[in-house]
């Protein structure tokens, strides 16, 4: 049997102004758990391509961002090049920052978006959809009772114009409950909202101890002038909570979602406020029916959403598929 | 034409329906008769489409967007489709532009006609792309009972409302209504369902393909815009949701609609809501009908409304229709080359680059020259563009440096590359330019060669010098050296380099071919970029002036041996390690001679070396050097930086000079070491010292070394720009750009910019830490400083309105109030400049603008506020206009203040050249309070320049014979004696008319007289009623200190005649102003002078920073009773010779004032001495009067006492 492939992970932007640098850790929990610890090795860009250069890794793959123009993917290149590597970039901000997708021309091998629906518009010739996903070492928690849960329904996000839109419309309603709506930027006129951050356990906690945990899609571009291109693919938000054991209610504006977790069984899907005060009132009068979703979201997520099923996916894109499971 | 070869252009860079260019390429990719399809964006299509082979060119979306690059697109290719999506609303735009394509196709079966036979009627369609969905079979399945996606105009509210409220049960409902401020947010009767989210097209083929019915609602105009034309073809998402298996329910749909489905039998087209209504509770209570239909209009989708039908129909029709083309766009036989640059020969002071590109203008007429470089002057910036007929300015951005992109350069660019003709960008320098630009060339198909005069691609440090002045080898370097050495010698923020290098790794990349005079730098470049083919690199052996010397001037001693140092002495041109060396060979015969400018660090340093070894040749006529440097033995170029060429080591070697040379850049390529010269390490003056000992004391080595040196032979001027002719055809060869000439088309909006060309910046500069999101994109782009507002042009008047002239006028004297508190100018602007104080005198060219305000006399605001410029022929009156200022109410009873301000811009062409003085007048309470000589300018409209013109050196053509004279009019410098006296720091503005009338171009010479080169300056001509006039206004800061006459050349080549004045200049060499004299002014009488002991002033008297070793003396003299004096003048002996400083007459109105006596306004004086002199004794001061000459007793004195010497 051929050893197994060595990866860097990395990230496409300076640590230093990187706030999602944890998903280049969970994606290289993914790799290890598919090759091998041994086989992983993570660097921020600022030290990549030396790390490069020395451990002349089969596969570099830089996560994160094309936005900021000060990152020296160009030294990497040179190092991946150096090293008769590969250099592989998964942009997670697609399609709001869909306008740096110019920069991967030259300098990716091949290239994964997190949108499917931007896939397309890349003028790269090799291109392909990967969502992110679940670190079930971070997001995956025991399965509570409904009953035991102290919070009906859960969010915690920055407060987008439409997600303030939705919530004001649900205001009464939501107030009417023991729902715990986080994050910043949440205007003082709402009933229903705390302005307060969790880190990624504290959200992980909070949907575990919710009955229900809202999920409402980002609408705000950064670089998206261009094409002006809606989402497609859900957020990562969607895997993390399936791992920590909520039922979601997921807002409806694509149905790519049923591609991912089956909608009344792994996840429900709403379109009106009236839908979410139906789910509230299930979560109360259903708790069996509610941790049956969120038990079997939690299954489907485990199976088919983790950083590892990516890494996976990758490798195989990429002509490096590592030895299989079992 | 068979198999096609396609480019495909989305027209509008920016879309909502890009995804219809991907289904288009995808259709066409399946089409047996394409061979290939490029989807290209805007920066890169027509680089594609010539390099990649293609030959058909499809324009989807609209002809008007970035015409020219579509009309140049369609001239280049074999056959040219436009596809029009925008009709009706774009007809009369497209009808327009499309003339530039073989055949045109339209959307809106409509407007057909309106093409009179040139267009086709092909409506959108579906695509298996992303639309291609089965019908769900089972009733149970579908997620939705009712889809509506469209815009929340309030008739579709209103339908929606309606049908909800009557529907047979309460409908599972999915509805999009995206809205904007104008139609406000929709008010759907139940407010239940969200509606503002958005998707894309393959996420509404899944809402259709999960909805049983999909609503679609006509959109109703407003009165206001019945007019309006509106299409009758469906749009595409009538196909597209066919094709996903989606059930419609059309409201008032067009009847064209009826051509694509079936009404009853695929789809359901209702009259109005009602029977939309029913159609709909039909759907829902016969699923098994209405899933029919749905197969049946995905059924007919698949078989005639996919792309690949329209695909089809297009080239059928292409391939049987003659061309529509009207008058599409040549080749010409001359072409225009572009050279952009950062200065050009007669603006700024330059170098090598300014000299060299003007030989390229020897090209013509074969590659016919233009220049586009910027012009600035304080914060102002302008681009210039000339040519022989062509001569326009563009007023730009604010600053430029460090700039990446500048949406409105961009565009200015454009137009340039397409209005001029441009055949070829070739780029000299894009100092003071944004990066951009070899982008948008690229874009609009135009080669670009870039000139590696040195490394600025590489480096925003174009000599690769780190802050000690040493070579900083940045290839290999890591990002953060790269880092630190931008924020330790610039101090830029971290990451400029790294966005600098991204950019530059496109512009690079934009680029044809780069010119490297030797094969270093296209190395150096290449080993930066490795990305850089090696093939675009083009070495071309750059031009060394001037001819072998056979016969040395000046015999060589043989027991001195001479050692030449040229071109300037800087840091970076080895003038640390000079100095070194001139010291560590202070015991052999040895000597130096310093051709060129001396770096003012330097001068004092060169002081104090003995005169006998080291000799300052100053600046030189680089016609002349060859012949110079007759009789040096050896020459320095010690660069410390790696050069790109160095002509003066040519020129050396044409003087048969043995060249000592560092061993960077194109140096040691061009030197082979101990054979015809030395090669040395950088900074070794030890190591330069052994070579010269070695050809000192084994001469028979310098003669075998001097002889190997006149066997060197140098490219010609004909071989280089032979080569270059070679180089410009080949790329034009290339990449040929059609020009147009149809006005319709030619007249276009001229608007490309970066971001249209597909390339997004964080922000305008690479030294910008910010990075501008979509909701500040692109207003971050046109400027990071906001640039100052001018104010709005007042016109100029002869006279006062009558109601104000015959007011009674007061005097009000500003200066008795205190600025800031009582009056004060916020803004006062000359020729766009911000002036510090109240100008006495400055030159001004173009407009004079001002803001302000003056507290309420009385209590009462001025009812209208003037400027009165009263000038050498007449008064002109210009009314401010007023401002509000509510910043001044300082309470309630204040209210007056906030009428006070004042503002406006005086454009001054038109007025009568010569000084002003400017009163401020306010009409207030029934009076004129005029504040006199607020201010004083000289105006100078007729100089024909915006900004002053410096002298050039080195007039270079020959000098005629006299054949007449010309009057000087009207100048601004004060006379010292006979001469015309500058500083450094003035403008001369000089008007002279003539009786000539015959045309030519009309150059100003201030030939020395010392001897050499005169200096000249373009000089602007009108035509006057009997003759011409005239005018320059010249910046003196770089006329090397001496005394001048100044001369005209009307004409070039041989039929030039010289015109002579009487005008005689110096340019005095420190601050004072006053010239040095051997003899006396006219009118002096030493021996008769009367002598007074007291009678003036010493104001001051200090070292002259300017003027080394000299004692600027500044004060007033004056003896009543001889009327106003004519000169003031210090006299001393130096040498046994006796010398004069001439004084220019100086206003003093203090001294007027102080002795009652208006003879003593021109009693100042501002002159210097030498301190040798002051110290040695006998210094006099005197003053010419028209019939005495007296003598002021005590000066010296005084101003020793004022230096401390005892």
């Amino acid at each position: 049997m051929s050893p197994a492939p060595r990866v860097l992970v990395t990230s496409t932007f300076r640590d230093s102004i990187n706030t999602n640098a944890g998903i280049r850790t969970y994606l290289s929990e993914g790799f290890r758990e598919v090759l091998g610890t041994d086989a992983i090795t993570v660097r921020p860009l600022e030290l990549a391509p030396e790390a490069v250069l020395e451990l002349r890794p089969d596969l570099v793959i830089g996560v994160g961002s094309l936005v900021p123009d000060d990152a020296d993917l160009r030294g990497l290149r040179r190092a991946v090049d150096a090293a008769g590597s590969r250099l592989a970039l998964w942009l997670h901000d697609d399609p709001y920052e869909i306008d740096y997708a110019f920069k991967a021309g030259p300098l990716a091998d091949i290239v994964f978006s997190n949108d499917s629906w931007s896939v397309p518009h890349y003028r790269h010739p090799n291109v392909h959809h990967l969502p992110l996903a679940g670190a079930p070492k971070i997001h995956l928690r025991d399965l509570k009772p409904v009953e035991e849960r102290g919070i009906a329904l859960f969010f915690c996000g920055v407060a987008y114009g439409n997600r303030i839109d939705l919530i004001r419309r649900a205001d009464a309603l939501l107030a009417r409950h023991a729902v715990s709506i986080l994050g910043s930027g949440w205007p003082d006129d709402l009933r229903s909202t705390t302005n307060r951050r969790l880190d990624a356990k504290q959200m992980a906690d909070h949907a575990a101890d919710a009955r229900l945990t809202l999920n409402i899609g980002r609408d705000l571009d950064i670089a998206n002038r261009r094409y002006g291109l809606p989402a497609a693919t859900p957020g990562p938000r969607t895997f993390e909570v399936a791992l920590s054991g909520s039922a979601q209610l997921y807002v409806v504006s694509g149905l790519e979602i049923g591609t991912m977790f089956e909608p009344d069984s792994e996840i429900l899907l709403v379109d009106s406020v009236r839908d979410i005060a139906l789910a509230l009132e299930r979560a109360y009068d259903d708790p069996a029916g509610i941790l049956a979703i969120a038990a079997a979201a939690q299954a489907r997520a485990l199976k088919d959403h983790t950083y590892a099923v990516r890494a996976r996916r990758i490798l195989d894109l990429c002509g490096l598929a590592g030895p299989s499971e079992g | 034409m068979a198999p096609y070869a396609i480019l495909l252009l989305d027209t509008e860079p920016l879309t909502r329906n890009a995804y219809i260019t991907l289904a288009i390429a995808d259709a066409l990719r399946r089409d047996p008769r394409v061979a290939r399809v490029v989807v290209a964006d805007h920066g890169d299509a027509i680089a594609r489409f010539q390099t990649e082979g293609l030959d058909t060119f499809i324009a989807f979306g609209g002809a008007r967007t970035h015409a020219p690059l579509l009309t140049r697109l369609a001239a280049l290719a074999k056959l040219s489709i436009l596809w029009t999506t925008e009709d009706p609303y774009e007809v009369d735009n497209n009808l327009r532009f499309s003339t530039a394509f073989d055949i045109v196709f339209t959307n809106e079966r409509s407007v057909v006609e309106a093409y009179g036979g040139r267009a086709h009627h092909l409506p959108l369609a579906a695509s298996p792309l992303f639309q291609d969905l089965p019908v769900l079979r089972d009733d149970a399945r579908y997620r939705y009972d009712l889809l509506f996606i469209g815009t929340a105009w309030p008739n579709r509210v209103r339908s929606l409302n309606a049908i909800l409220a009557k529907a047979p049960r309460q409908l599972k409902v999915k509805l999009a209504l995206p809205y904007n401020e104008f139609i406000g947010k929709p008010a759907l009767d139940d407010p239940s369902p969200l509606v503002d989210w958005r998707c894309g097209n393959a996420d509404f083929a899944r809402f259709a393909n999960a909805s049983r019915v999909v609503l679609t609602l006509p959109r109703a105009f407003s009165n206001a815009s019945a007019a309006r034309a509106s299409g009758t073809t469906p749009p595409p998402r009538l196909f597209e949701t066919a094709l996903a298996g989606g059930f419609q329910v059309m409201v008032s749909a067009e009847p064209e609609t009826g051509d694509y489905y079936a009404d009853g039998s695929e789809v359901r087209l209702c009259a109005d809501d009602d029977a939309a209504l029913a159609a709909i509770a039909e759907a829902l209570a016969e699923p098994e009908r209405r899933i029919a239909m749905a197969e049946a209009a995905r059924a007919r989708t698949l078989a005639e409304h996919l792309y690949d039908h329209r695909v089809a129909r297009m080239l059928d029709l292409a391939a049987g229709t003659p061309s529509a083309r009207v008058a599409p766009p040549t080749l010409r036989s001359r072409k225009t080359v572009l050279y952009l640059t950062h200065n050009r020969a007669g603006r700024r002071p330059g170098g090598g680059v300014e000299v060299y590109q003007e030989v390229l203008t020897g090209l013509a007429p074969d590659y016919e020259p233009l220049f586009l470089f910027p012009v600035l002057t304080g914060g102002e910036y302008e681009l210039r563009l000339e040519g022989r007929s062509v001569s326009e300015t563009f007023a730009a951005a604010p600053a430029t440096h460090h700039t990446l992109t500048d949406p409105g350069i961009e565009g200015i660019f454009e137009e340039i590359l397409f209005r001029h003709a441009v055949d070829l960008v070739h780029v000299h320098h894009l100092l003071h330019l944004p990066l951009s630009l070899p982008l948008i060339a690229k874009a609009c198909g135009v080669p670009v060669v870039y000139h590696l005069h040195d490394h600025y691609l590489v480096s925003e440090r174009f000599l690769l010098l780190d802050r000690n002045g040493r070579f900083e080898d940045v290839v290999g370097r890591s990002r953060d050296e790269r880092d630190a050495s931008l924020l330790d010698a610039e101090g830029h923020p971290p990451g400029s380099g790294a966005r600098r290098d991204l950019f530059m790794t496109q512009v690079v990349s934009a680029i044809d071919a780069f010119v490297t005079s030797t094969p270093f730098t296209g190395a150096y470049l290449r080993g930066y970029y490795p990305e850089i083919p090696a093939e675009k690199v083009v070495e071309i052996e750059m031009l060394t002036p001037g001819e072998a010397v056979t016969s040395p001037a000046e015999q060589t001693r043989s027991d001195w041996l001479t050692v030449a140092v040229v071109g300037n002495f800087a840091p970076h041109k080895g003038a640390e390690t000079v100095l070194t060396l001139i010291r560590l060979t202070q015991d052999y015969p040895i000597r130096f001679k310093l051709f060129g400018h001396v770096d003012q660090r330097y001068r004092g340093r060169l002081v104090d070396l003995p005169s006998e070894r080291v000799v300052q040749v100053g600046a030189y006529d680089q016609t002349n050097i060859v012949a110079l440097l007759a009789g040096c033995d050896v020459s320095l170029h010690l660069s410390t930086w790696p050069e790109t060429f160095v002509i003066s080591l040519g020129e050396a070697w044409l003087a048969g000079l043995v060249p000592i040379v560092t061993d960077l850049g194109a140096l040691p390529e061009r030197v082979s070491d101990d054979v015809d010269g030395f090669v040395v390490p950088p900074d070794a003056p030890g190591a330069v010292m052994q070579r010269l000992l070695a050809l000192h004391l084994d001469r028979e080595r310098l003669a075998r070394m001097k002889a190997a040196v006149r066997t060197k032979r140098f490219i010609t001027k004909e071989a280089h720009l032979a080569a270059t002719a070679a180089l410009y055809a080949r790329l034009i060869d290339a990449h040929p750009c059609p020009h147009d000439r149809v006005p319709d088309r030619t007249s276009a909006d001229y608007s490309l910019t970066l971001f249209d060309a597909g390339i997004r910046v964080n922000a305008r500069r690479w030294t910008s830490t910010g990075i501008a999101w979509d909701s500040h994109y692109p207003a971050a782009l046109v400027s990071e400083a906001t640039p100052e507002v001018e104010a709005t042009r007042v016109s100029l008047e002869d006279a006062l309105p009558p109601a104000h002239a015959d007011l009674p006028e007061t005097l009000f004297d500003l200066d008795r109030l205190t600025a800031s508190s009582d009056w004060y100018l916020d803004r006062f602007r000359l020729d766009r400049q911000t002036v510090a104080g109240r100008p006495d005198g400055t030159v001004v060219l173009r407009d004079l603008s001002l803001r302000g305000w003056v507290r309420p006399v009385s209590g009462k605001a001025p009812e209208a506020t003037y400027l009165r410029l009263s000038g050498p022929e007449t008064t002109f009156y210009a009314r401010l206009t007023r401002e509000g200022r509510q910043d001044l109410v300082r309470g309630p009873e204040d209210w007056a203040s906030a009428e006070t301000g004042f503002t406006g811009r005086v454009a001054i062409a038109g007025l009568p050249s010569g000084l002003y003085a400017a009163d401020l007048v306010q009409v207030v309470a029934g009076q004129r309070l005029a504040s006199q000589d607020f201010f004083r300018v000289y105006l100078a409209p007729n100089a024909g320049v915006e900004h002053p013109s410096p002298w050039q050196p080195g007039w270079s053509g020959t000098v005629p014979s006299a054949s007449g004279p010309v009057r000087a009019v009207r100048q601004n410098l004060p006379e010292a004696a006979g001469s015309l006296v500058a500083l450094g720091s003035d403008v001369w503005a000089f008007e002279a008319e003539t009786d000539l009338t015959e045309p030519g171009t009309v150059t100003a010479l201030l030939i020395p007289a010392a001897g050499g080169a005169p200096h000249w300056l373009r000089a602007a001509r009108q035509a006057l009623p009997d003759g011409s006039r005239f005018a320059f206004a010249a910046a003196m800061e770089t006329l090397e200190p001496g005394a001048y006459a100044l001369r005209f050349v009307l004409g070039d080549g041989p039929d030039a005649c010289l015109l002579t004045t009487e005008t005689e200049l110096v340019r005095a060499p420190g601050s004072a102003r006053a010239r040095l004299a051997a003899l006396p002014p006219p009118g002096f009488r030493r021996f008769l002078a009367k002598r007074v002991k007291s009678g003036g002033s010493l104001d001051q008297a200090r070292p002259d920073a300017a003027d080394t070793g000299m004692i600027r003396c500044i004060g007033w003299a004056f003896q009543p009773g001889y009327g106003p004096p004519l000169t003031t003048v210090a006299a001393w002996r130096e040498g046994g010779r006796h010398r004069y400083a001439i004084s220019a007459a100086i206003a003093r109105p203090d001294a007027a004032a102080h002795l009652s006596d208006p003879a003593a306004s021109v009693s100042g004086y501002d002159l210097a001495v030498p301190e040798a002199a002051l110290r040695t004794g006998g210094v006099r001061l005197y003053q010419c009067y028209a019939s005495r000459t007296v003598e002021f007793g005590g000066f010296q004195a005084k101003v020793r006492a004022q230096l401390g010497i005892g």
